[in-house]
């Protein structure tokens, strides 16, 4: 094998090695909660704005359905990396986050099926803002 | 009308390349998070592709030869079959994603089961390809993807700060707001090898050849690469002040293909949406085809067999299979469940580390007087070409390092 296919190999590996998730003993630190916070913020942002266009008749309801099932996964996703072990210091605030997780999710399966009711959709749109400040609440107080 | 048909290669190229389903969200998500300051690296990615795209296109025209033909003559088999591999597993991994993305599509119109609906998207693509000509390939998916142009529509309703967009268009620091330097060449070298994707001058050569370029063809070649280029480029912006506009304001950081609906949504309202749903799902379908067929384009290239959509599936069975099983292949990794963004933003760091040894034998190629004639790089074709391929080295030195460093670019 010539030098610069090896070059290459050696490249590709380290760019697949990059690629992997934490283990799964990897403690959750400062940062790590602070990013799952961020990505719990911009997940109600774009579920209120969806509430938003929905209740303005801007958006049909098979996309409800997706849209609510992508960020659902977001928020489980963001759910499971904050159940990692953390230490003593953070786990008022890894709680509050889990149960902010949780709370999202509940409240974007509510979407799809109130898109035809106003008022829900509205209550709905309000819920999403105050997990919104909530968890950017806790990012800033980390 | 016959103008437009004739600049069809070009324009499913552009579309295929700059708007596939994860340029559509990486360009809202770096306008997401860092307004128009990323503006500057569209422009100069643009540049670089139609300079790369006019080369490969004038090869094919002037020698008759697909860039893989060229990357295996220039390199010699042993780095060459490294380069078919690297650009295999990309081709493969974006058509997954571009499957996945249709899929999604379909699911957006009504349908409910997502397994389904990967069928009937891989159905879909085998059969427009073997059924259609290539110059009617071009123009179903060339054609039908323009709906995109929604978003410069949506871009202009918006009412964007003028002043503040053409600041983008030249390089800056990131502003105190953002998220800094290290998020900020993650993107900036996303953006760039996401528009200098490979396949784009795989697919761009061999369709030259399909349509049977010769010198006469030159001044096409350089409008279609022009103008196509061109016009992924500024979809591509219109996408980064749609994301500027509508999404950083709420501190939101789109993820999934159907945030870009919400984007044409907003300013334009249902009709918007629909329009820009057809858009998306052309462009994305167009993105499917163009990298199955560049797998098939490479492999036979590459071992010299027989290939193209002029002849008929029998007289080129390899390359048949080779279009096919990177459909199905494409299908089978979006079936394992796997986020189809995410297969994507990952295969254009693996691209970014082929891109100097697919660049670099077309620009010898290009550059070679006694090959090429008169018709060889001159002047600012040739500076510009040096430019970019010491540009894309730097790019691919970088890569890995930032995916690192930013946790795959989420911070």
């Amino acid at each position: 094998m010539s030098i610069p296919s090896r070059a290459l190999a050696v490249l590709l590996l380290s760019a697949l090695g990059a690629c992997q998730p934490p283990p799964p003993r990897q403690l959750l630190d400062r940062e790590g909660l602070q990013l799952q916070l961020r990505s719990l913020a911009s997940a109600a942002a774009e579920a209120g704005l969806m509430t938003q266009q929905l209740a303005d008749r801007r958006l049909s309801g098979g996309f409800a359905w997706v849209e609510q099932q992508g960020l659902g996964e977001d928020a489980a996703r963001a759910a499971a990396e904050l159940a990692r072990p953390a230490g003593v210091e953070l786990r008022p605030a890894q709680r509050e986050a889990m149960q902010l997780a949780a709370s999202l999710q509940l409240e974007l399966n509510q979407v799809a099926a109130a898109r035809h009711d106003g008022s829900a959709l509205g209550a709905l749109e309000a819920r999403f803002g105050a997990l919104r400040t909530q968890a950017q609440r806790l990012e800033r107080a980390l | 009308m016959n103008g437009l048909l004739e600049l069809t290669l070009g324009i499913m190229t552009a579309l295929g390349g700059f708007v596939d389903i994860s340029e559509l969200v990486f360009c809202l998500a770096a306008g997401a998070r860092f307004g128009y300051q990323l503006l500057w690296v569209v422009l100069v990615g643009t540049i670089g592709i139609a300079v790369y795209g006019e080369m490969s296109g004038r090869i094919a025209a002037v020698l008759g030869k697909p860039v893989f033909t060229v990357v295996r003559e220039r390199l010699g088999w042993n780095v060459a079959a490294m380069v078919l591999l690297a650009a295999t597993l990309v081709n493969v991994l974006t058509c997954a994603a571009e499957v996945g993305g249709l899929a999604i599509i379909l699911q957006v119109l009504g349908a409910s089961r997502y397994q389904w609906m990967l069928l009937a998207a891989a159905g879909f693509l085998l059969v427009s390809v073997y059924l259609l000509p290539f110059r009617w390939i071009e123009r179903v998916f060339g054609l039908l993807g323009l709906p995109l142009l929604v978003y410069v529509v949506a871009a202009v309703a918006m009412d964007p700060d003028w002043g503040a967009a053409a600041r983008g268009l030249l390089p800056s620091a990131p502003l105190p707001d953002t998220p800094g330097w290290a998020l900020y060449l993650y993107f900036g070298v996303g953006l760039l090898s996401s528009i200098l994707m490979p396949y784009e001058i795989y697919f761009y050569s061999s369709g030259g050849i399909e349509e049977g370029w010769t010198v006469k063809d030159l001044l096409v070649n350089k409008l279609t690469a022009g103008v196509g280029f061109l016009l992924g480029g500024v979809l591509a912006m219109a996408l980064i002040v749609v994301g500027a506009l509508a999404f950083k304001p709420l501190g939101i950081v789109p993820e999934h293909l159907t945030s870009t609906l919400l984007g044409a949504a907003g300013p334009l309202a249902r009709a918007g949406f629909a329009v820009a749903l057809v858009g998306i799902f052309f462009a994305v379908g167009g993105a499917a085809v163009e990298t199955a067929l560049a797998a098939a384009y490479n492999v036979t290239q590459f071992f010299e067999l027989p290939w193209g959509k002029r002849k008929k599936p029998a007289e080129v069975p390899l390359f048949t299979a080779c279009w096919m099983a990177a459909i199905v292949l494409g299908f089978a990794i979006a079936a394992s469940g796997v986020n189809p963004v995410q297969i994507v933003e990952y295969s254009v760091f693996f691209a970014v580390l082929v891109l100097p040894l697919t660049y670099w034998p077309v620009l010898r190629l290009a550059d070679d007087r006694q090959a090429m004639g008169k018709h060889a790089n001159a002047g600012i074709i040739r500076a510009l070409g040096w430019a970019y391929l010491v540009l894309i080295c730097v790019v691919a030195a970088a890569a890995v390092p930032l995916m690192v460093l930013t946790h795959n670019g989420q911070g």
